[in-house]
Formats: structure tokens, sequence, C-alpha cells
């Protein structure tokens, strides 16, 4: 836009730029004649750039919207969604707020979630959370964030992953004894544990992570399964016929972890009956897996020995592997080996036998006889017996439409199989 | 058919690939361990020219398991960190069938070093029956059984491609066939299943067809080629262009527990460990590509190669690690 030095209207000499909202004008101060107004195709700051693709706005616009700095406000939500997370887990710290924070900016950016579902971007503030809980070593499991988000474990693990891997971050995973007592509050027991039952579970905890009971397993049921048997052997005499299910209802989420805690007591008990053989003043012929809970004061008291007279001999490299299994303490998943179907021992041999295949690029008969062949293929009465079926079928549906039960009409949303944690080898 | 070759189940040796045999280790647990075996005559005929088909049918090929070449195999170890060139085609192999004896002979299909006087294209598609010559290899040595583990990973489950060169009418197929369903709704693809060898297919409109379930190679071969003649009898121009192995599975039992949260804490950039999600480690090797999942009893399962000696060398490498965590500290 060219300045003009006089007015052509009254000649005077008094001409200002006026910002008239994003378009400059130059006026007149005496008379007030507008002698020149931006142009859209003069001004510079309009210009199209093709070095940053993107098309300039006008320097006031920008300055009055603050256009560099913009927020989108997916990222404020998050932000703030990081604040009320870190409020729920009572992180009081403001610098851990501020790195999570920090954390989030980076995730955000990161190209791979910007593709992600809404699902995985709702867990992103709380998955960053819990790593700045984990960097300074907070007690606090991944199942604590899945619980408190209510999202699915593998959407929050997945997106966790994906922070790690991108980030270079490293997280280890809390040591059991650390998160006993926020698994204990966080279950909501009915009665109070004395200092000294506290520690008696914290012993049990440690006794299961010795004897390979914690590896590969969750935290929750091992631990609701050590209270379950200091709470019995404090007063046995009265709670020796409290079952398991009934103590698990006392808990928010007791119903879920039911089958966990029930193994975890068995394993428990059948650990305490290979220790409590050791002691010499304990007769093993009237101890068994109800009562063995008496015992659990010397148990712990004489743990080290125990086990020491357990592993002093071990030898895993012996022949007698039944002496293996049943005197020695192993994971188990190597005690409870379940035999060998048949169906696997001739599939084995199956596998073993040798196999005729040709390279040719063309089919012939020789790739499966004839007798095989026919096994697969359908008859022509077959096939018309088939059709029949499908249009009668098709017929009835067209009459009744009813709500049909078809698996892709129907999104059922996937639980968390727990019994899925414990089958596997 | 006449001079038709077949080749018989081998494991796959890569050109190139250096091997050494070592004591004690066999592939086949049923027979009896055998002993380094000569190489045999080099200029070798090709056999299966001279081999009159009657005598492969006549073979038996279910329930005993014969002393011949074709089950026997020779001790070997494979070195783990050794180079290995990039397999190519799956035709391009370097064992081939021998004349049956009534003894053990020599181990031709795994021998290395035999020179082939034939030569084979590599390119897929072609109508030459004839695996390529390979590079050669280094003559056997034995090696000293303290290196290896003494464990082999068994081969659980093959997953393989192959594009059948044709449209395919999907209702058609699964109207004629018998072991076939097809759900349009739920997924656009047949899947028919075949009893021997044991596995399941997916059969696409556009002609590609996924073959899952075997255990061995071959047995993924000759699955494949059954599900595409069944689709020819059908009435479809199908061929067999272009098959490949896509994945394989391995397992194997190391024998002693493993404490996992310590292999986590020193092997942190390759190991993921989460026990509230999974109860193994994930340990996703570098070199070769390989992910393991490793569990507390002592199973490891191999998974994401291409080649069967990929499963090997993985679990060779990873072995003297585990032991290193073999007792509680």
């Amino acid at each position: 836009m060219s300045s003009a030095s006089v007015c052509t209207q009254c000649g005077s000499n008094n001409i200002q730029l006026d910002p008239h909202f994003c378009l400059e004008q130059q006026i007149c101060t005496d008379c007030g004649f507008v002698l020149e107004e931006g142009s859209f195709q003069n001004d510079p700051t309009r210009a199209f750039q093709s070095q940053q693709s993107q098309i300039a706005l006008p320097l006031k616009y920008r300055q009055h919207n603050n256009f560099r700095e913009h927020v989108s406000k997916a990222r404020r939500d998050g932000a703030l969604r990081v604040e009320e997370i870190s409020a729920m887990l009572r992180v009081t710290s403001d610098v851990m707020v501020e790195e999570a924070k920090t954390l989030f900016t980076q995730a955000f950016n990161l190209k791979v979630l910007n593709k992600a579902k809404r699902e995985k971007k709702r867990v992103l503030p709380g998955c960053v959370v819990y790593i700045v809980c984990r960097q300074h070593d907070w007690p606090i499991l991944l199942s604590d964030m899945w619980d408190l988000l209510q999202c699915r474990d593998s959407v929050f693990y997945s997106v966790y992953k994906v922070i790690l891997a991108e980030l270079d971050i490293t997280i280890t995973v809390p040591e059991i004894e650390t998160v006993v007592p926020s698994v204990i509050q966080k279950c909501g027991f009915t009665f109070d544990l004395s200092d000294e039952q506290m520690k008696a579970v914290t012993q049990i905890v440690c006794l299961a992570k010795n004897t390979w009971i914690t590896c590969g397993r969750r935290y929750d049921p091992i631990i609701i399964a050590s209270v379950f048997l200091v709470w019995k052997a404090e007063d046995y005499a009265k709670r020796k016929k409290t079952s398991i299910p009934k103590f698990c209802r006392q808990i928010k989420f007791g119903t879920q972890v039911l089958p966990m805690v029930r193994s975890r007591v068995q394993e428990f008990e059948g650990l305490f009956l290979k220790l409590v053989s050791e002691i010499p003043w304990v007769e093993t012929g009237q101890i068994d897996k109800k009562n063995i809970v008496c015992y659990l004061s010397d148990i712990l008291r004489y743990e080290k020995t125990l086990l020491a007279g357990k592993y002093g001999d071990s030898d895993l490299e012996s022949d007698d592997e039944e002496r293996e299994l049943q005197e020695k303490i192993l994971p188990p998943s190597m005690t409870n080996r379940k035999p060998k179907s048949d169906v696997r021992d001739t599939d084995s041999m199956t596998s073993k036998v040798s196999v005729a295949v040709s390279y040719s690029t063309e089919l012939d008969e020789n790739d499966i006889p004839d007798s095989e062949l026919h096994k697969y293929i359908r008859s022509t009465k077959e096939v018309m017996m088939v059709e029949d079926a499908q249009k009668s079928a098709q017929e009835y549906e067209e009459e009744n439409p009813l709500k049909r039960k078809d698996s892709s009409s129907s999104r059922k949303t996937r639980k968390r199989k727990i019994s899925d944690v414990e089958n596997t080898p | 058919m006449d001079g038709t070759p077949f080749r018989q189940d081998q494991p796959q040796v890569r050109p190139g690939f250096q091997v050494q045999p070592q004591f004690g280790v066999t592939y086949t647990t049923q027979l009896p361990p055998s002993q380094f075996l000569p190489p045999p005559p080099p200029a070798a005929e090709p056999m299966l020219q001279t081999m009159p088909t009657s005598e492969l049918q006549n073979q038996p090929v279910s329930g005993s398991l014969v002393p011949d070449m074709t089950t026997v195999r020779t001790q070997m170890h494979y070195q783990p960190g050794q180079q290995q060139q990039d397999k190519a085609n799956s035709q391009n192999k370097s064992q081939e069938h021998s004349q049956p004896s009534s003894g053990l002979t020599p181990g031709f299909s795994n021998t290395p070093g035999v020179p082939h006087s034939h030569s084979h294209s590599s390119s897929g598609g072609t109508s030459s029956l004839y695996p390529a010559t390979p590079a050669p290899m280094t003559p056997m040595t034995p090696a000293t059984p303290a290196e290896g583990s003494g464990i082999v990973p068994q081969l659980q489950n093959i997953v393989s491609t192959v594009n059948l060169g044709c449209k395919l009418d999907l209702k058609k197929i699964a109207l004629h066939a018998r072991n076939a369903e097809y759900n349009p709704k739920r997924f656009a693809a047949v899947i028919m299943r075949i009893r021997d060898p044991r596995t399941t297919a997916l059969i696409f409109s556009s002609g590609k067809m996924v073959c899952t379930g075997a255990k061995s190679e071959d047995q993924s071969r000759l699955a494949a080629r059954k599900y595409a003649r069944v689709v020819q009898k059908l009435g479809f121009p199908c061929k067999f262009l272009d098959f490949k192995i896509q994945n394989m599975v391995g397992s194997c039992d190391v024998k002693f527990p493993i404490r996992l949260e310590g292999l986590v804490l020193t092997h942190a950039q390759f190991s993921s460990y989460e026990p509230e999600l999974f109860p193994g480690l994930i340990y996703r090797m570098v070199k070769p590509r390989i992910v393991l999942l490793i569990f507390v009893s002592g199973k490891v399962v191999l998974t994401g190669a291409k080649v069967r000696e990929e499963i090997y060398e993985a679990f060779e490498t990873i072995y003297p690690i585990l032991k290193g965590f073999r007792k509680t500290s």
C-alpha cells in the first residue's frame, strides 16, 4: 500500500494510518477523507509464503489472537486431566505435576498417537502420571491406574508402551513389599491390622518372593491371601471356619480376584507344609492345610533356616525329577504340570514323519489323493440340500425380521479375563 | 508324472550359512543320536530324476519312523551371531533326496558343501522343479559339547501365504466345500480346514490364501497345495504362485526356573515384564530379530522367524543369559 503525503480532498498534510480492524487505512485527520485503504493483493502480510506453506495472517490479527502460542482444546483438556488425576492420587509435589504436564505435551505431539483412536487419547494423561510416579519410586501399580481411569487394560498398556518406546523411558515394576500398604488400603478391609500383623503380612510376601510364588503373578491376590492367613492365625479358634469367598466379600473387588486368592492361599499352605517339616519340635503327622496357620509364627521366625534347609542340598541338575518336584521349592507352574493329552502326542509324531511335497506352480493329482479330496467336496445332492436350507432360512428371516444374534451387529465391551493370566504356562 | 522330483521334509539351510555339527543335538528325538557322518561324494547325480515315482509312493509316510535318510538329521550346531544371508525363494533348497537304502545312509539332505550339478531359477512362479544350487558351505567340524545348550526348539506353528493367481467366488467355495465356513459379515474370507496336515486356511476373494497350523515348512507347503487343489477342483483356474513362509513359532523348555525380575533389570532395553498384564517376560532380540516369551517355569516361546535357523540361533543366544538367572539371589 503506497503512502500518500497530501490529502486529495483538502490538501492537508496530516495523514494518519488507522488500523481499521485488520485493514490499515490512510485517513486525513482534518477532513476524515479515506485516502487509501489496504488491499488484500498488495498487503505483504497476506502474501502466500510457499516456504511455510501457510497463508500468513495480518500482523494485528496474529498479535491479538496470540497465534503462535495457540493451544488446541484437546491439549488444554489433557493438561487439566493430568492435574485432576494427580489430585486423585494425592500427588502434592508441584514438581511432579509439572513433569507430568511436560511429558504429556511431548507424548501428545507424538505422530503415532496423533492418529490413535479417541479411546487411547483419553488414557494418555493417566499413562503420563503413572510414568512420573514410577520415576519417583511411588508404589503404584498398573492395575491401580486402569481401575482409576475405568479403561481397558490393553488400551492403557498399548499407550504406555508407545510412550516408553518413543521417548526412551525405562520404568521398572515396583517391588511387592513396597506395595503392601497401598494394596491393603485399596482393599478396604472391615478390620484394622496392627503393626505386628502388617509386619507378618510383609514377611509372608517376602517369603513368597523368595519361593517363586510372586514371579509372573499379580500382586493383589498374593497380598490379600497373606492378609487372610495372618487374620486367620490371629484367632484360629473363631476363624477357622471362615471361607475365602466370605473373606473376599468384604473387599471392593473381591469377586474378581477370588479365584486367584484361593489358588494363592493353596500355594501358601503347600509351602508352609514343606517348611514346617523342617522344624524339629513339630509333629508333622497331625498337621494339614487347615491348621498350618497355627504354626505361622514359627515359620516366619525361622524362615531363613527353613529355606536354607530346602535350598542347601538343591541340585537342579539331579536326575531324580520326581524328588525334585516334590521336595524342592520350585515355581508352582513347574510342579503343577498337567500330563500331555494323546492328541498332542499324535500330532508330534506326524510332524516328525517325512513329507513329500512338490515345488511346481501347477497343481495336479499328486498334491492330494482323490480319496482324501472327495472328503472335502460336497456331492451334488448335498449342495442341493444346503441350498434348500439356506433358502428356507432366508425366507424365515424375511418373514420374521426380529433381532438377530449376529456377532457383527453387537459389540460387547471386552472384559479383562483374569483367569487368562493364571492359565498361561 | 514321470521323473517329477519330490523333496523330503528337511530343515532349511540358507546358502552361505556356516554350520558346525555338535554331538548330542538331534532334531528328531525318536531316533537314536547319529554320529558324525562323512559328506557324500561330490558331483552326485540328482537321484530324484532316476527314482521312479512308484518307489516314492511306496515309502511309509505315516505311523512308523523308518530309519532312512529322510528322518535322520546330522547333528548340527548353529553358532549364534553368524551372519546370515537373506533366504532366497523357498525353492532354493540345498538338499536333495537320495536313493533310500536299508540302513542309515549319509545325511545327504543336511550335509553342507555338496555341489549340485543342476541349477534352478530363483524367481517365483517358474516351472522349474529343482531347487537352486547353494553356495558351498564350510566342511563340518565337531564343536565341543559344552558350547551348546543341548536343547533344540520344536516348531509349533508356521504361517505361510500363497497366491492362487485367480479371483475366487467365496460363496461358491463355501457351498461346494464340506470343510469351509464363510460369514461375510464377520470376516471377508472362507475358513477352510483339512485333517492332514492339521491346518487352517483363510481364502480371500482376491485369490490370496493364508495357511496356518503346520509344524514344518514342507507340511505348510503341502497343506497349502492341498487347499489350492481343493479350490481348483471346485472349478477355479488356480495356480500355486509365490509361496512364502511369513512366520515360524517354536518352543522349548530349559528345565530350570528363571528369575524374571532379575532378567528385566539387567536387560531392560530388550525386556518387557509386566506381571499385572502377562506372566511372561517379552524379550525382543535384535539379532536375529526374534521375540521370545520367557516364563518362570523355564518354558521359552520364540516367534517372528522366517527360517528355522533364526529360532535356533535366538535360543542359543538366550540360553547362557537364562542360565545366569537360574537360582534365587
